[in-house]
């Protein structure tokens, strides 16, 4: 019985434009990267089409066949041959990168063997008829066995509109079994591939034709990637480039920083104002306004960092440094396909270890999970630039490189190389033999699109908001209140032992002292003396042990920890000052040194930077792992190396 | 009077919230796991 279609599924090979198609007809903002790998489980979203037809839409991985080898190309097989489940498409919606259309062609006659309905989506037209190829659509649909066949350009949603047409006029029938995908063996799938590129290069010769005038796309990337990937070149123009983006970071953000951290002085000064005095008062002046704005004031350096890599994700330079990385990360024994959730652990570690599903061999699966939280992620970011204003001098090497640009450059390095280190470690503990190759697409360089650009920082500075906000807050209340109140009179005990004001003491002496006595007496100080022992080597206070352990849920906290503790001990509501200068002044009173001095700050920049800080980290190894040995595994090396590493950087520097 | 209510419902509702955003994600089965169709293969398995 024919009926009206409900589901629709994209498939085609990685970074053809899948998840722009998506987004565009659902209106969604899945994340797109202008290199392979960035989808690897299926989303779903739905759209209406001009009838108030809804239709429901599946994003596949990408693949490049449908003989599945890794988890993410076993969702396609799998998902193709179960009429049965949920959002089983009536259509298949094929996308395929008309630039290299014989390798999307390997996949199509492969989907069509499953015998669904299917479209082809002829995307990046634009960047094709740039090169001069001109693609005789009527002979391609008659070779392909008279398939309906669209242009489209995923990224301006050109040729969408009568894809919506075609769906809304189509009806199916109603089917209850598909093919399923052959068992071959290796050998039978070289034959297979074999016999079908034969057939594709027939259709490629009859349907598509090359023009060779004119400056192309297509030349320009060549020439470039003479450049960008080069193998002698390639290397300092990545860090180059990287060094480039970290002197920036602290040339750029300083006076945006200034502006925010003013504001939020302003705020508190107004919330004192505006609030009559108590304790909800108390809360919010010296818990939830300075905890937020301690980390929210690093707002101008994450989006410095963020439009960085949103630029060289945009541009098709990101995909190179993959193929860059590759090279140096082959002789410490990781798989070729780790180096994609390696790089995309630099903003975040949990879509890399989601991205971990391209690989086929488990044990190079794990070992990639386990070595990808060690890449400066950007939670790691606050931590990095408040210890790092407080501690490295305001100079400048060679008259033109910031001192703290290159310290900051140092840190994202530190977690490359232990990442590359440990994986070595572990190759020789979980014994991988199998070798692994990447199969890599570079794209053609295109120019930004500043709109999306700027739609992706808006969308990443929300998230970071509203994420790392919500805990923050959470955190700064509860902090607030175990730093406020203690034990039954302890705290009024200790107060009345407090010598009071005379000539050799001073009345703000005084204020200082008392402060310090009561936050030692109150909860959070008797929680902090108590692990003081075990950080005392590293060159921390009880202040730090307590940052240290809310930090647990997410790094960021660490600031907002600090703030929160700063307010309450000072306890000055006309004391608005930054947090930086509250820091400085503080001393240790094991030493009767700056607590926050160079080992000191060196120390916590190398715990911060080895660290498993990261709760949300944590159950995405445990999701995705399915197992609680490689939660402990991770979070037991990660603290032991932050440990010991920190230990020994304290004492190098002391 | 208020005020301490107040303070004592933001602390309590932000212990749950800590709780429910960090330790419970480390308890929860993801349910689509079951088919093996979301990506989330089973390593143990493949081991």
């Amino acid at each position: 019985m024919n009926r009206k279609i409900k589901n629709i599924a994209l498939l085609g090979n990685p970074n053809s434009g899948k998840s722009s198609i998506f987004n565009q007809l659902t209106g969604l903002n899945q994340t797109i990267g202008n290199y392979p790998g960035v989808t690897v489980d299926k989303k779903s979203g739905t759209f209406l089409v001009d009838n108030n037809q809804k239709i429901t839409v599946v994003d596949l991985p990408g693949t490049y066949s449908i003989y599945a080898r890794s988890a993410d190309e076993k969702v396609v097989s799998d998902f193709l041959s179960t009429p049965t489940q949920k959002d089983f498409p009536d259509v298949l919606i094929f996308t395929a990168d008309a630039n290299n259309l014989s390798r999307s062609l390997l996949l199509f006659t492969q989907a069509a063997e499953f015998k669904i309905p299917m479209v082809l989506l002829l995307n990046m037209m634009d960047v094709s008829d740039k090169t001069g190829r001109s693609i005789n659509i009527a002979a391609l649909s008659k070779a392909l066995g008279n398939i309906k066949i669209i242009k489209t350009n995923a990224r301006k949603g050109t040729g969408l509109p009568e894809l919506k047409n075609y769906l809304a006029a189509l009806e199916v029938i109603e089917q209850s079994e598909t093919s399923k995908v052959q068992t071959l063996d290796d050998q039978q799938q070289i034959q297979d591939t074999q016999t079908r590129y034969q057939k594709i290069s027939d259709i490629i010769a009859t349907c598509v034709t090359e023009s060779n005038t004119g400056k192309t796309s297509k030349n320009t990337t060549q020439i470039l990637d003479k450049i960008f990937v080069h193998k002698f070149l390639g290397y300092p123009i990545f860090i180059g480039i990287l060094f480039l983006l970290f002197q920036t970071i602290y040339s750029f953000a300083e006076l945006p920083m200034e502006v925010m951290d003013s504001l939020f002085a302003v705020l508190q000064s107004k919330a004192i104002a505006f609030f009559p005095p108590g304790t909800f008062t108390d809360l919010i002046v010296e818990g939830v306004i300075p905890g937020l704005g301690g980390v929210f004031i690093f707002i101008p350096q994450i989006t410095i960092l963020f439009l960085f890599v949103a630029i060289l994700e945009e541009t098709g330079y990101m995909a190179r440094v993959v193929f860059l990385m590759d090279k140096i990360m082959r002789p410490f024994g990781l798989n070729g396909k780790s180096i994609v959730p390696l790089v995309s652990s630099m903003a975040c570690a949990i879509p890399g270890i989601m991205a971990t599903r391209t690989i086929d061999n488990w044990k190079d699966r794990i070992i990639t999970i386990l070595v990808t939280p060690l890449m400066s992620c950007s939670a790691r970011l606050p931590v990095y630039a408040i210890l790092i204003a407080i501690v490295i001098p305001d100079e400048y090497i060679f008259g033109i490189f910031n001192l703290k640009g290159i310290v900051l450059f140092a840190l994202y390095l530190l977690g490359i190389f232990f990442a590359l280190g440990m994986a070595w470690v572990f190759k020789i503990f979980l014994k991988t033999k199998e070798r692994s190759f990447l199969i890599l697409e570079l794209p053609l360089y295109k120019a930004p699109r500043w709109k999306n650009i700027a739609l992706i920082l808006i969308e990443k500075i929300k998230v970071f908001i509203w994420s790392a906000g919500r805990i923050i807050l959470a955190i700064s209340i509860v902090l607030w209140f175990l730093a406020s109140y203690g034990p039954g009179e302890r705290i009024e005990n200790a107060v009345q032992k407090v010598e009071l004001p005379s000539n050799s003491k001073t009345q703000q002496e005084y204020d200082i002292e008392v402060g310090k006595v009561k936050i030692e007496n109150s909860y959070i100080g008797i929680l902090g003396k108590q692990i003081e022992p075990v950080i005392k080597p590293l060159g921390y206070d009880w202040k730090i042990g307590i940052a240290l352990l809310t930090s647990f849920v997410a790094r960021e906290v660490f600031v907002g920890t600090l703030a929160t503790i700063y307010n309450v001990q000072i306890e000055d509501d006309e004391d608005t000052s930054a947090l930086q200068e509250k820091m400085k002044s503080d001393i240790n009173t094991n030493t009767g040194l700056p607590l926050f001095n160079l080992p000191t700050g060196l120390s916590l920049m190398v715990f911060y930077a080895l660290a498993m800080q990261c709760m949300s980290t944590l159950a995405i190894v445990k999701r995705e792992t399915k197992s609680w040995k490689w939660v402990f595994v991770q979070l037991g090396y990660m603290t032991t190396l932050a440990y010991v590493f920190s230990f020994i950087t304290f004492q190098l520097f002391s | 009077m208020t005020q301490s209510i107040l303070t004592l419902l933001a602390v309590v509702l932000a212990i749950g919230y800590i709780v429910k955003s960090t330790i419970l994600p480390l308890f929860k089965k993801n349910k689509s796991c079951n088919s093996g169709a979301c990506g989330c293969v089973d390593l143990k398995k493949k081991q």
